[in-house]
């Protein structure tokens, strides 16, 4: 076990760095993150939110896959994002549907270079390279397809409510891609609300994925944990949306 | 109170039937009304693109689609949902606050897409739940008719099957054949008319009855206190 501004100090310019999770993100790493100055990194983030947008108004990333970016709470748009859009700020977006971002980050999980995926033909995924380059179409003799190319990750920060010393962790909050993307991580961070898996209880994520535990209560925090508490609602209608 | 809002809440919460995919904003309140109307009879279940179902109503009204600790005891299974399980659902509901005739929904930009002058959320998993949508319901409970165009332009998710809208003034199918199916009030006809689309033939919707009205205003009642931007404006003013 380390601490977690220990376990951030380890991300280096240049990183592709996972912050989980879908719903329980982590605004703990983010702020240390920003804290610690971080600069030019890949971000990946399917539910951009709250945390992403404070990450591109710090500086921190030069280049972000996510499938949208907005405050859940409102839903109100996050004004950091849209500005470096809008601004054209010098950053590489790739901007994918969710099911097809957890696909690249699963064919990294198994060591493939792209995996086939569902794109309509219809959207600006499939007809305006919003992905920027991670689409293509290939023939097979078993047909053609739409395939996204395979995303590996240097890092995942990984939100779990439980873990123990070597790693075996428990998520009481569904968790979306957390496990693909800890499978296509170089290196995992699990970041728990609570030590200790209690007797009899299996893990979710085996600790032969994880590297580091960190032991940080309320991390996900003004977003809510399931059994722990609720997400900060007055929090979030007062940020910067 | 807004009548027409609460009424177009208690309309749509009727949708809800069998496996439903419960996308982000208004489907999660019309979602949340069936299931208060729904009692103890569990008739339809939610699948979420976090990877989770629900039965009935959650433990507090969510915030979002991703509000867990609000849908809490209410989870009942998780997974992969937009790859494999969305479309054995017997009815997608997305939200669509721009969409054009042939159901097409934008969420991503206005102006160029690499220069916009608006830059908007982007989609989620909008686009892989309505192209595996075997049966598509898009909700637009706002109060301009001029956001549904005859042409979107950036498309975030397109329909796989079959696709209707359903708004405040009425409900249109949306496709090849754009055809109004209900109307309440003129405001849908008349806009619908400037597309070019035939409007005869639509049906009167039936009125919510007292119950549904009265669940449905519970229901925006507390959206507005968890900071839902629409229900402040129909319970505000």
């Amino acid at each position: 076990m380390t601490t977690l501004a220990e376990a951030v100090a380890t991300v280096s310019a240049g990183d592709t760095v996972w912050l989980g999770n879908f719903g329980t993100q982590l605004f703990a790493v983010g702020a240390e993150l920003v804290r610690q100055e971080a600069r030019g990194l890949h971000v990946v983030l399917a539910s951009g939110g709250l945390l992403l947008d404070r990450l591109i108004g710090a500086g921190v990333v030069s280049e972000v896959t996510f499938a949208h970016c907005w405050n859940a709470v409102g839903p109100a748009p996050t004004r950091h994002f849209r500005r470096a859009w809008q601004d054209g700020v010098d950053i590489r977006w790739h901007e994918l549907p969710m099911g097809v971002l957890a696909a690249a980050l699963g064919a990294a999980a198994q060591g493939v270079p792209f995996a086939p995926v569902r794109v309509h033909p219809g959207t600006g995924y499939a007809t305006g390279d919003w992905s920027g380059g991670m689409l293509a179409t290939v023939s097979t003799p078993f047909g053609a397809a739409t395939v996204v190319k395979a995303l590996p990750v240097d890092i995942a920060f990984v939100h779990v409510d439980r873990a123990d010393a070597v790693g075996n962790s428990v998520f009481s909050a569904p968790p979306g891609e957390a496990v693909v993307a800890a499978q296509a991580a170089r290196r995992v961070v699990v970041v728990a609300e609570e030590p200790g898996l209690p007797a009899g209880v299996r893990a979710d994520l085996p600790g032969l994925l994880v590297d580091t535990v960190v032991v940080s209560p309320g991390a996900a925090a003004p977003d809510g944990v399931p059994g722990r508490y609720p997400r900060d609602v007055a929090a979030y209608t007062g940020r910067d949306a | 109170m807004n009548r027409e809002v609460v009424a177009f809440l208690a309309v749509a919460a009727r949708e809800f039937r069998g496996w439903v995919f419960t996308g982000f904003h208004w489907p999660v309140l019309a979602g949340e009304v069936a299931a208060r109307l729904d009692g103890g009879s569990r008739s339809f279940r939610q699948l979420f693109e976090a990877g989770f179902a629900t039965e009935g109503p959650a433990d507090v009204l969510p915030t979002s689609t991703t509000d867990f600790a609000a849908f809490g005891g209410a989870i009942v299974w998780r997974g992969d949902v937009l790859g494999t399980l969305v479309r054995r659902a017997d009815l997608v509901v997305l939200d669509a606050a721009n969409v054009d005739l042939a159901g097409c929904v934008n969420s991503t930009a206005i102006g160029d897409y690499r220069a916009p002058r608006v830059r908007m959320p982007g989609g989620g998993g909008a686009a892989d739940a309505a192209g595996a949508a075997r049966d598509l319901l898009l909700l637009y409970g706002g109060a301009d008719p001029a956001r549904i165009v005859e042409r979107v332009e950036h498309v975030t998710a397109a329909p796989g099957g079959p696709v209707r809208l359903r708004t405040r003034w009425g409900t249109v199918r949306l496709g090849a054949e754009p055809r109004l199916l209900t109307a309440t009030g003129d405001v849908l006809v008349h806009r619908l008319r400037q597309l070019g689309v035939d409007t005869e033939g639509a049906e009167q919707e039936e009125p919510p009855t007292g119950r549904e009205m009265d669940v449905a205003a519970e229901v925006l009642t507390e959206a507005a206190g968890r900071g839902y931007v629409v229900a402040r404006e129909a319970v505000h003013g």
